[in-house]
């Protein structure tokens, strides 16, 4: 073992010693053989490599992303997950108003409540479940509102409202301060088969129209199956919706988050569309932050 | 007894007989080391993100498959080495395309410097072998012991010593060369 051209034996000390975690006397024996052996030095460069990684634990940010699209993906397998996103300055103040609104207030309260309303949401509508990280889990399950399991199986698109006049720039801008996109993002990724990603974007529509005037309702479906039926191999996800004047011009907004390259959806289009023939007037893209 | 206190085993075995909160501390208890690993393989966070969420969505799909002979953590870990592998090949990103990486591996500064290498460790770790890249991460990184290796590999433990002694040698020589890492491949044993 302590034969210095022993290679492998000296090989399985190498983790250890990369930690250092190797008790003194063995860890000079072992300085001793990688000054004659280039393969254990070698090797030893690698597991170094793998262990330096300044920062390889999640932020709270990616935590709680992780936590959303899990809640939604075991939703969808049939399970509720109650995971509770760990404390932040904000979470509170929506634990605190969970259980007097309910679930459909918390739709109401659309864009600020979406993502902690995924992880608050997803034990809110039990309230009892709300009580913090060990919430009980059964009890929470058998609560949950039906409407609350389909919010964070499906994202939550939000209508803006009428935006007066204003131009693409400032529509995604609006966007982008609203978690809809995020949610949106969230819960197509958790689906599990292109299939059924297929069926979550067609199901966002369903969210997002109901929330505009009665009287844009059908545009609001007749212009997203147009571009959607339009770029058939991209992903085209709702997220958003408004109306407002563009350039004197009466217009229907929508905020799609769209997959540029058939990977992950990561950038925003917001489209101006004529509410009537759903002819396009307008169009921008950016990319969103986070995506790969 | 406290979720916490409880073994994974015994985790699981509670998640399966209907008690979601024991799924919960399970992600809870294994997230940041399969984000690590994720991590290293993809090269970039929001990639090891998804690689996480996706392992975590095969353990909610296949924890029928766990058998409870060998430990949970290790077969979880080659679950999420799995799902990374799979991710990549999906994207056709083995190895990544050359026009994607950094290019000048070392920058100034040391955000940089940490973005240059973990693209050059992933790019790396692709260009391994898939039995050596499996037995380096699961024990260089992950902890395991050879013979727990040897068992959820089905492989005898000398194999394993071999193939991480091997491998290492191949990803140290890959990071000195990182712009052969997709050069050819020798076979595992």
């Amino acid at each position: 073992m302590t034969q210095t051209g022993d290679h492998d034996a000296w090989s399985e000390l190498l983790l250890e010693f990369a930690r250092g975690e190797l008790e003194r006397a063995r860890s000079e024996e072992l300085e001793a053989h990688l000054r004659s052996c280039a393969d254990c030095r070698s090797e030893l460069a690698a597991v170094r490599a793998l262990l330096e990684e300044p920062a390889s634990q999640m932020t709270e940010d990616e935590r709680a992303e992780l936590h959303a699209a899990l809640q939604a993906g075991s939703q969808q397998a049939g399970n509720v997950v109650p995971l509770v996103a760990r404390p932040s300055s904000e979470r509170p103040f929506m634990r605190r108003l969970a259980p007097a609104l309910g679930a459909a207030a918390l739709l109401i309260i659309g864009g600020v409540a979406v993502l902690q309303g995924g992880l608050v949401g997803g034990s809110d509508g039990s309230a009892g479940g709300a009580g913090g990280s060990d919430g009980g889990g059964a009890s929470v399950q058998s609560a949950a509102p039906e409407a609350s399991r389909d919010e964070g199986l499906l994202g939550r698109p939000v209508w803006l409202g009428d935006l007066g006049r204003t131009s693409l720039d400032k529509v995604a801008d609006l966007a982008r301060s609203r978690s809809a996109v995020k949610s949106v993002r969230v819960a197509y990724r958790a689906a599990p088969t292109a299939n059924e990603k297929l069926q979550k974007e067609l199901a966002l529509t369903d969210v997002l129209a109901p929330q505009a005037p009665p009287e844009l309702r059908d545009s609001v479906r007749s212009c997203i199956d147009e571009v959607a039926s339009q770029f058939e191999d991209a992903r085209m996800l709702p997220a958003v919706g408004a109306r407002g004047r563009l350039e004197g011009t009466k217009v229907l907004f929508v905020g799609f988050v769209t997959s540029s390259s058939g990977r992950r959806p990561n950038q925003l289009a917001v489209w101006a569309f004529e509410p009537n023939s759903c002819a396009p007037l307008g169009y921008q893209a950016s990319p969103l932050a986070g995506g790969p | 007894m406290e979720r916490d206190e409880l073994s994974d085993e015994q985790l699981l075995e509670g998640f399966h007989e209907g008690r979601q909160a024991c799924f919960e501390t399970l992600v809870r208890r294994h997230e940041d080391r399969i984000f690590a690993l994720g991590l290293r393989m993809m090269g970039n966070r929001a990639d090891a993100l998804e690689a996480t969420q996706e392992t975590f969505l095969n353990l909610l799909r296949r924890s029928g498959s766990f058998k409870g002979t060998a430990s949970f953590g290790t077969w979880l870990y080659r679950v999420g080495i799995n799902t990374c592998h799979d991710l990549l090949r999906k994207r056709n990103r083995l190895p990544i395309p050359e026009e994607t990486l950094p290019e000048e591996p070392i920058r100034q500064t040391s955000i940089d410097d940490t973005v240059a290498l973990r693209a050059d460790l992933a790019r790396a770790l692709r260009s391994l072998p898939d039995d050596y890249r499996e037995a380096v991460l699961l024990h260089d990184l992950g902890g395991y012991p050879y013979e727990e290796i040897a068992y959820q590999t089905n492989v005898p433990i000398g194999t394993v010593k071999s193939r991480i002694s091997r491998g290492r040698r191949l990803l140290a020589a890959r990071l000195e060369q990182p712009g052969r890492a997709s050069a050819s491949k020798p076979h595992a044993s």
